[in-house]
């Protein structure tokens, strides 16, 4: 999907995000990639789950710009769930992310709604 | 997660895997880790189905990914380096129907093209301008010396009822000229304390000659058809190569300057 102007987020990017700040909002301050693709999915009332290659290379880039934070789970948490060398890795926004998702909205005149963009009604 | 991963997960673990291959050790790595246990959450999160099913849908996302990614590297315009090298010091042995001098020209710029290559493929990730400095001027004293050494008026061999050769020939020696001057300033942007836009008024040099002189090589590859098919099919080989060379040359503007 190409980027608008360079500057803004695409759409993915933005969904991400906002599902991100409604987690924050639920008192879900960390979450897993897989986690916040799952929410995202069950926003938008859909089965399908955001795919690894679109997700994670929003995620990163969604780092790159400060608005997410992301923080591997030591060995020994992981070991105690019982994923002996696979830790997870946790995201959460960042206060950066939710100034930079109210200005997307605000710019691009959107309201965010049940898991979905719609154009803000005047 | 079972102790023996069901089949699903191995294959979308397996997917990724071939789906990253080639990308940086350490960024894969990290990659892996996280997206592995991507998997196993949701194997068991939605089941084996679902697992194929977002594995199958993430094949498009994931090559155009790696396209994009690709067009950050000076790969493809090494290959194309190469490729024309090869043409123009096949041109430069057999179009016997060229002056010497000219013929030893197009040698001269093949070998830089060729170096310059092979350098590009070397440090894929960046733009290797001090490493290039020497063969960048080869290909700039050769693509002037070439330009330089057109015969003003030539027997035109080639001119058809429908096709002037003339066009050719001067598309060839502007476009020369232009790449060489382009080349010129590449090699000059190679010293210490030139201004950054040199190199863009280098690069934008090499494109524009680049389309010139494909231009005027399919030009000539026309007018030969009828009469020398040797000469077509170097000429359309040059000709689009050196449009290839005008398409991958501006996707280095990504990389970092060394």
């Amino acid at each position: 999907m190409r980027r608008r102007g360079g500057t803004g987020l695409v759409r993915n990017e933005l969904r991400l995000l906002l599902t991100a700040a409604d987690l924050r909002i639920d008192g879900h301050d960390h979450f897993h990639g897989y986690d916040l693709a799952r929410h995202l999915a069950a926003a938008q009332d859909s089965k399908s789950i955001m795919s690894q290659p679109t997700l994670y290379r929003a995620l990163r880039r969604l780092e790159e710009r400060g608005a997410l934070k992301s923080e591997w789970e030591s060995l020994e948490e992981a070991a105690a769930q019982g994923r002996e060398g696979r830790p997870r890795r946790y995201y959460h926004i960042t206060n950066a992310g939710i100034e930079l998702v109210e200005a997307e909205l605000r710019d691009r005149e959107l309201r965010w709604s049940n898991g979905r963009l719609l154009p803000t009604v005047n | 997660m079972p102790s023996r991963p069901p089949l699903s997960v191995v294959v979308a673990k397996a997917s990724t895997r071939y789906l990253t291959w080639g990308i940086p050790e350490e960024t894969r790595t990290e990659s892996l880790l996280e997206t592995d246990v991507d998997w196993e959450i949701m194997y068991a999160d939605r089941g084996s189905t679902h697992v194929l099913t977002r594995a199958i849908r993430g094949v498009p996302a994931a090559v155009w990914a790696r396209m994009e990614d690709r067009e950050r590297t000076a790969l493809p315009a090494g290959m194309v380096f190469l490729i024309l090298c090869l043409a123009g010091i096949g041109a430069g042995l057999l179009e016997r129907t060229y002056p010497i001098d000219i013929r030893l020209f197009v040698i001269i710029s093949a070998i830089g093209g060729g170096l310059v290559g092979l350098t590009m493929l070397r440090y894929p990730r960046q733009i290797p301008l001090r490493k290039t400095r020497i063969p960048m001027l080869m290909l700039s004293s050769g693509f002037l010396g070439a330009a330089y050494s057109m015969p003003a008026e030539t027997d035109w061999l080639y001119d058809t009822p429908y096709v002037n050769t003339l066009v050719g020939d001067v598309l060839t020696v502007v476009g020369f000229s232009t790449i060489g001057v382009g080349c010129l300033l590449v090699a000059a942007a190679s010293f210490k304390r030139t201004p950054r836009q040199v190199i863009l008024i280098g690069g934008l040099g090499i494109v524009t000659g680049a389309i010139l002189f494909g231009s005027g090589q399919l030009h000539w590859g026309v007018a030969a058809v009828t009469i020398d098919p040797a000469v077509t099919a170097t000429s359309v080989t040059i000709g689009l190569g050196a449009y290839s060379l005008a398409h991958v040359t501006p996707r280095l503007r990504h990389l970092v300057i060394k």
